[in-house]
């Protein structure tokens, strides 16, 4: 054999050697952080975003400690059967006047602000990680027969309007995803149709994911059609979730495709889809007598195309809203966590002229 | 040699559609210049010519390239900067605009067929090309955007003959390819949000945010520009033809003339042949020459885009340049000095105090005003702030820059490109996967455009 052959054989033998090495390096640090080896925590998370949405899933059921908790899994779900029997939730004493608060994290973190400043309202929260305003539609539809609330306050988060027909949050929320799934809205002006989605509650999401069966099939091939980023690579488990290295790689895969499929401005067909379901928001409180609050989230990378709209017909049905433009510069990273909420101070300030509307005469 | 001419213009067609993917009205553009200097790189080359008669087809053939190269890249910034300026004298004037579409590749493609014409008028071309291997020397696709500025007596040759790339070239290309995009999607494109976060972010900034985009931003412009040009080179070797190297370990440089010798070599090279050494170069007075220094990097600042920050930085590395020079003599002194462990210090101090400010320069290059500019050098001058609210870079650049630093260290105590070939397979095989799983680890930034796209 040639030495150059010798030589290239030779440095390939020990790619693979260094590969397996690392492998394996990677799989203690990943062992180490799930067992709870502090130091290796974040490594650990760092090394599973990769894993296949269905892989992080099966993890999150079968091994919910080595998933961080599993908690993610059960929020969200819009069960018709369960909803009336779920506890309340809301905090404060019997008696307060309640706020009920639809969204998703940055509207809750932003009225725990408000509730810490305000001791004597109680809040109860109804949403999900992301959640659209589907999502928000959707649960305010169960929960007609649930205590009337003083004040209905509604977040739409800018960087969620782009998914209100995805059908469920793990199709959007790759590197953690969170499985609830919500109704979408298609068609334009005047022609609506609402799509279910086939898995409507936990229960059937948890035996349909560990059975395998035409269920979870039918079901991932919905969210499929809905979502065109939403690859078999970046979907299913397969042996490559094994690998750290190949995780990454899908992580990349999955982040280029995104990016890709991201238009440069929302759709007008999704945009309408936004504006419908505030408009329903709106004429479900007024049935109600309940008053709206619609509070809009400015987070990173938030296009002002995609909001006009939303102001535009905020305006035309006369619903007090507080736009945090007001108090987040989107375009400052300074003023975001890395996960992506606004820092505690932007929070405050927000919260402070969220609070002013609530409590004016 | 029918090979040699289907090859060519296979290639040919193939830079053409790579060209045309940005925008297809570009190649009227690229034809046209290609064209009409080839035209008078003939007209030069004709026998019987006057000496009078060829210098008249040089300046006609020069002022076209910078007439386009001018129009469509300088003419609406000197525009509203000239109005600017009668506005500071009390005469509001509105500027002509014409917004005409920056041409990708215009700036190297410019210089490129500049070369070409000067050698056909210097009659020191090694090759009279033919017009497809003309064509094909200025839009060759792997260089043709971002360079590195090829030379007609380095790349038209290649073109002449049937090319197969050996088994050394395809796998330095390779390699080089593997570099360069580590570099590139690892280092460069981890960066850009940080540095983003602080340049484009609302402001003000703390002075240590200042100082940390800045270094941020010199590996992250480095790791983005010659990991294109690796990826050029390597390409281009893949195809059994070998480019210019653009880079050689720059921020090991410890004065401004090493520094340009070791970065953008094919743009300093340029400026040195075809602006430098016509004006006078070093042939004249000390101040000439320091003169001659300050306006060729005052163009080699204004090369790079239509915006008085470059002219600054272009400025500011002139001034250093003939700053070093007035200061030679005395350097000398410490360089000759017989301890070892003298030379070592004032080694260690300048490099330090040079990569320092080179860092500065590339404040003067990213910032987005004079204003900016301004702001900023009067943060790191009264170091007010020290917090850091910016979010921290992804680990992919954390780690992929040591990594840089300690391959180019080799390469630059080696003094070789490719220094790392004569390690043993099992060290090799080490950088291969280190420079693999950073890819990979990188895959996940978001992406930005090569830098030098728009010049």
């Amino acid at each position: 054999m040639k030495p150059l052959h010798r030589g290239g054989l030779a440095t390939l033998a020990w790619i693979v050697v260094w590969l397996l090495v690392l492998e394996a390096a990677l799989y203690l640090v990943g062992h180490l952080g799930a067992h709870g080896s502090t130091g290796m925590v974040g490594l650990a998370r760092y090394l599973e975003y990769g894993r296949s949405i269905e892989g992080k899933l099966d993890l999150a059921t079968q091994a919910p400690e080595q998933a961080g908790g599993g908690k993610v899994l059960s929020a969200g779900w819009l069960d018709p059967a369960a909803w009336q029997s779920l506890p309340d939730g809301r905090s404060g004493k019997p008696g307060q006047p309640l706020v009920a608060v639809y969204g998703q994290s940055f509207a809750f973190r932003t009225m725990a602000w408000v509730s810490e400043q305000h001791p004597g309202l109680a809040v109860r929260k109804i949403g999900g990680p992301a959640a659209p305003l589907t999502h928000s539609l959707a649960a305010y539809q169960l929960d007609v027969n649930r205590g009337k609330a003083q004040w209905v306050v509604l977040g739409v988060l800018a960087s969620a309007m782009g998914q209100v027909n995805a059908l469920s949050g793990m199709a959007f929320t790759f590197e953690s995803p969170a499985p609830y799934t919500y109704p979408a809205l298609r068609g334009s002006e005047g022609q609506w149709q609402v799509e279910q989605p086939l898995i409507q509650t936990e229960a059937a999401f948890r035996a349909a994911l560990v059975s395998k069966g035409p269920a979870w099939v039918q079901f991932k091939a919905q969210l499929q059609a809905a979502n065109p980023a939403l690859d078999a690579f970046a979907m299913n488990a397969s042996w490559t979730d094994h690998s750290a290295l190949l995780r990454m790689v899908r992580r990349g895969w999955v982040t280029s495709l995104q990016a890709e499929q991201q238009p440069a401005q929302l759709a007008p067909g999704v945009l309408q889809a936004n504006v419908e379901a505030l408009r329903r928001f709106k004429v479900l409180a007024d049935q109600r007598g309940e008053r709206l609050l619609v509070i809009v989230f400015r987070d990173r990378g938030t296009r002002p195309a995609d909001i006009a709209p939303l102001t535009e017909v905020l305006g035309q049905l006369k619903v007090p809203s507080v736009d945090s433009l007001a108090f987040v510069n989107p375009t400052d990273a300074r003023q975001f966590e890395p996960d992506g909420h606004f820092k505690p101070q932007g929070e405050r300030v927000l919260a402070e002229a969220v609070a002013a509307k609530l409590t004016a005469p | 040699m029918p090979t040699v001419r289907l090859q060519n213009w296979a290639l040919l067609a193939v830079s053409y559609y790579f060209y045309a993917c940005w925008d297809v009205r570009l190649l009227g553009l690229i034809w046209l210049v290609t064209g009409v200097t080839y035209a008078f790189s003939r007209a030069l080359s004709q026998p019987g010519l006057t000496p009078l008669h060829r210098r008249r087809l040089l300046q006609a053939s020069l002022l076209f390239s910078l007439l386009v190269l001018g129009t469509f890249k300088y003419f609406d910034f000197f525009s509203s900067s000239l109005a600017a300026l009668l506005s500071a004298f009390g005469w509001r004037t509105e500027p002509l605009l014409l917004h005409l579409l920056l041409p990708a590749a215009i700036s190297f493609y410019t210089f490129e067929s500049i070369s070409y014409v000067v050698g056909a008028y210097k009659r020191d071309l090694t090759h009279q090309a033919s017009l497809p291997e003309y064509a094909l020397f200025i839009a060759f696709f792997p260089k043709l955007v971002a360079g590195p500025i090829e030379r007609p007596n380095v790349l038209i040759p290649q073109l002449t003959k049937r090319r197969q790339a050996t088994r050394e070239q395809f796998s330095r290309g390779a390699f080089l390819i593997l570099l360069g995009l580590c570099k590139k999607v690892a280092i460069a494109d981890g960066l850009a949000p940080f540095v983003g976060g602080v340049y484009d972010g609302a402001g003000p900034h703390s002075a240590a945010e200042v100082a940390l985009a800045t270094l941020a931003f010199a590996f992250q412009i480095y790791g983005d520009f010659s990991g294109y040009s690796d990826i050029a080179r390597g390409c281009s070797m893949m195809l059994g033809i070998e480019l210019s190297w653009n880079f050689n370990v720059p921020y090991f440089s410890r004065d401004p003339s090493e520094f340009w010798r070791r970065w953008h070599i094919s743009l300093s090279s340029w400026l040195r042949d075809y602006v430098y050494i016509p004006l006078g170069g070093n042939r004249g007075s000390e101040v000439k020459t320091y003169r001659n220094l300050f306006y060729t990097m005052l163009i080699g600042g204004l090369w790079h885009g239509a915006a008085w920050t470059f002219v600054a930085w272009g400025a500011f590395h002139g001034g250093m340049l003939a700053v070093h020079k007035a200061l030679a003599p005395v350097l000398k002194v410490f360089n000759a000095n017989p301890k070892p462990w003298v030379r070592g210090v004032h080694a260690g101090v300048a490099w330090a105090a040079f990569f320092g400010l080179t860092c500065y320069g590339w404040l003067l290059f990213r910032a987005n005003s004079l204003d900016q500019v301004l702001n900023m050098t009067s943060t790191l001058l009264t170091w007010s702030g020290r917090g850091v609210s910016v979010n921290a870079p992804p680990l992919s650049a954390l780690v992929g820059v040591p990594v840089l630093l300690a391959h180019d260290g080799w390469g630059y105590l080696r003094g070789a490109h490719f220094a790392h070939e004569s390690w043993p397979a099992w060290l090799r095989a080490a950088l291969y996967v280190a420079l693999l799983t950073l890819i990979a680890m990188g895959a996940a930034n978001s992406r930005s455009a090569f830098i030098y796209f728009q010049f």
